[in-house]
């Protein structure tokens, strides 16, 4: 995939995740995650997916060579 | 021993490390400018991290948050941590990386210079220098309001506030005047470990005490079961909650302190790998700060408005052993230090760099190090005045200030990306956004449910496109000095 898909990928997760941390799919009314209220949970599962998207985001799309 | 007197040695041997590690870096700091503002931008990924970090951690989420939290429950995780682990390492790319190259072609050692030179305006520089000091400033009192509300609950008020809030930048002030930029990121590293292992230690010996995490989760369930959900909250409305994550994701690339830290950086590796650092990091100081807040209005139930910005503290009096509070007031100390001592190096360099050095008689290399030191020292008794009229809770003046550096963002973001933006532009952003900002602000409630940084972005954004359209482009070559060669 070249450099410009793989912006364009990234774009449509980023623009994934900011939806899902306005707009919660279950409405606040999921299952606790270990002993965690869903309120709390979803949005630690949501920093995880985050996480992933920058280390996408530093290895594969920003570019090393200096300017 | 008393608890008293071993608070008292714990911090004294937090204190003695500081000095020392910027007694070391005052040694190994060069002569010139560039190496007292910028530490002769040498930063690898470990202390630019720490730096960077440290810069980031305050009293707003020691204590801030905790406090927040004990009124509003879990929800305010989302609505602050979660959304800033992706948005700073985003502003890092988008606005950081082009802002650290552009610094390096042209030797810019503060963001208001940068601008200065990329739109060939020194007004652009008074525009943005003012705009830093009246966001920072108010930021500055937060940490030490934190400290000073910190020492006076350890203590059982044997240390005032205005004696604990005097101390520290008395303490802060002796390694930044002398050390600079290298002794502020080195002690950066310290501080950083001390209050991130603090938030870890606190955390699980606090959650020992209730029989672990889940059962603490119990005993909320059981006595506050409100704070488990977001429920009907004003600050969890869709609009507001879009809104404050817009501002909390974009504001911490605003901070002068933090871009000057950016430009700083060795080379663009190791600002990659602060970005890839950031969330785990988030994740280990922000969990424990939320749910100190919801396990403390079960504990301590009763404290209202303002009052429950020491609901961490209290825990921490109630919980650990005498050694552990004097870490914990290590911790807040470094929190606090490790920003501070940030604001007065770049709010110093800013005045020197960008106000002096453009005057009739700008002052020598030499001058302008020794004039840094002494602005720090006023801007020191500026803060420590402020502190002690105590205006507002923490996370509320914290509130203004970040609301205000994200009317910037328009200027620094189209500033490096679009060629087009002229001068005229990025001031009429800066005060458009500003004007929009206070205006709606004024409104006794959110307009159409929006807070009042989105209109202050959104006004900012749409005044640079209009005035840059409508004025003169800035000359190819100047543009191409600060931005590189079009490609």
């Amino acid at each position: 995939m070249n450099l410009s898909r793989r912006r364009w990928a990234l774009a449509t997760v980023l623009v994934a995740l900011a939806v899902l941390h306005v707009v919660d799919p279950w409405g606040g009314r999921g299952p606790d995650v270990a002993g965690m209220p869903w309120d709390l949970a979803y949005h630690l599962l949501w920093m995880i997916a985050a996480a992933a998207a920058v280390l996408y985001m530093t290895y594969r799309v920003w570019p090393d060579e200096p300017g | 021993m008393d608890t008293l007197t071993t608070i008292a040695i714990v911090c004294g041997v937090y204190f003695a490390v500081v000095l020392a590690i910027g007694a070391v870096a005052y040694r190994r700091t060069g002569s010139g400018s560039e190496e007292y503002f910028l530490g002769g931008r040498t930063a690898r990924t470990l202390v630019l991290f720490m730096a960077l970090f440290g810069t980031n951690v305050t009293p707003f989420v020691l204590m801030g948050i905790p406090g927040l939290a004990y009124h509003q429950g879990v929800g305010v995780f989302g609505l602050n941590a979660a959304i800033v682990a992706l948005g700073i390492p985003l502003t890092f790319w988008l606005i950081g990386d082009p802002a650290w190259r552009a610094a390096r072609r042209v030797g810019a050692i503060t963001p208001a210079e940068l601008f200065a030179e990329r739109f060939a305006s020194p007004a652009v520089g008074y525009v943005l220098f003012a705009a830093f000091v009246l966001y920072t400033l108010p930021y500055m009192v937060t940490s030490v309001l934190g400290v000073g509300l910190a020492v006076t609950e350890l203590t059982g008020g044997a240390v005032s506030f205005a004696a604990a809030a005097g101390a520290l930048l008395a303490i802060t002030l002796a390694y930044t005047a002398l050390g600079g930029m290298r002794a502020t990121m080195w002690t950066n590293v310290f501080q950083g470990a001390v209050f991130l292992g603090l938030m870890v230690v606190a955390f699980v010996w606090i959650a020992s005490d209730y029989g672990g995490v889940a059962a603490a989760m119990d005993r909320v369930r059981t006595h506050a079961p409100q704070l488990l959900t977001k429920g009907e909250r004003p600050i969890f409305a869709p609009g507001a909650w879009a809104s404050w994550g817009l501002a909390i994701s974009l504001t911490v690339i605003a901070f002068p302190h933090m871009l000057v830290r950016i430009f700083a950086a060795k080379d663009v590796t190791a600002l990659k790998n602060s970005c890839r650092l950031y969330p785990p990091a988030l994740v280990l100081l922000w969990l424990p700060a939320v749910l100190f807040g919801v396990w403390g209005a079960v504990e301590l139930p009763g404290l209202s408005g303002r009052e429950s910005d020491v609901v961490f503290v209290r825990l921490v009096a109630a919980h650990l052993p005498a050694v552990g509070q004097g870490v914990a007031l290590a911790g807040i100390l470094a929190a606090v230090m490790s920003t501070v001592d940030a604001q007065f190096l770049t709010l110093s360099s800013m005045l020197i760099r960008d106000v002096l050095r453009r005057t009739r008689r700008a002052p020598s290399e030499a001058q302008q190090v020794r004039l840094g030191r002494w602005f720090v020292v006023g801007l020191a008794a500026v803060t420590y005045v402020v502190a002690l009229w105590r205006p507002a809770s923490i996370f509320s003046i914290a509130s203004f200030s970040f609301s205000g550096y994200v009317t910037l963002i328009p200027t620094l973001l189209l500033g490096l990306h679009w060629r087009r933006m002229t001068a005229a532009g990025a001031i009429a952003s800066v005060v458009v956004g500003n004007v929009a900002l206070g205006l709606t602000a004024a409104a006794s409630a959110p307009v159409l449910g929006v807070l009042p940084v989105a209109w202050g972005l959104g006004a900012g954004l749409a005044a640079a496109i209009v005035v840059s359209r409508m004025s003169t482009p800035p000359p190819v070559d100047v543009v191409d000095r600060v931005l590189g060669t079009a490609p």
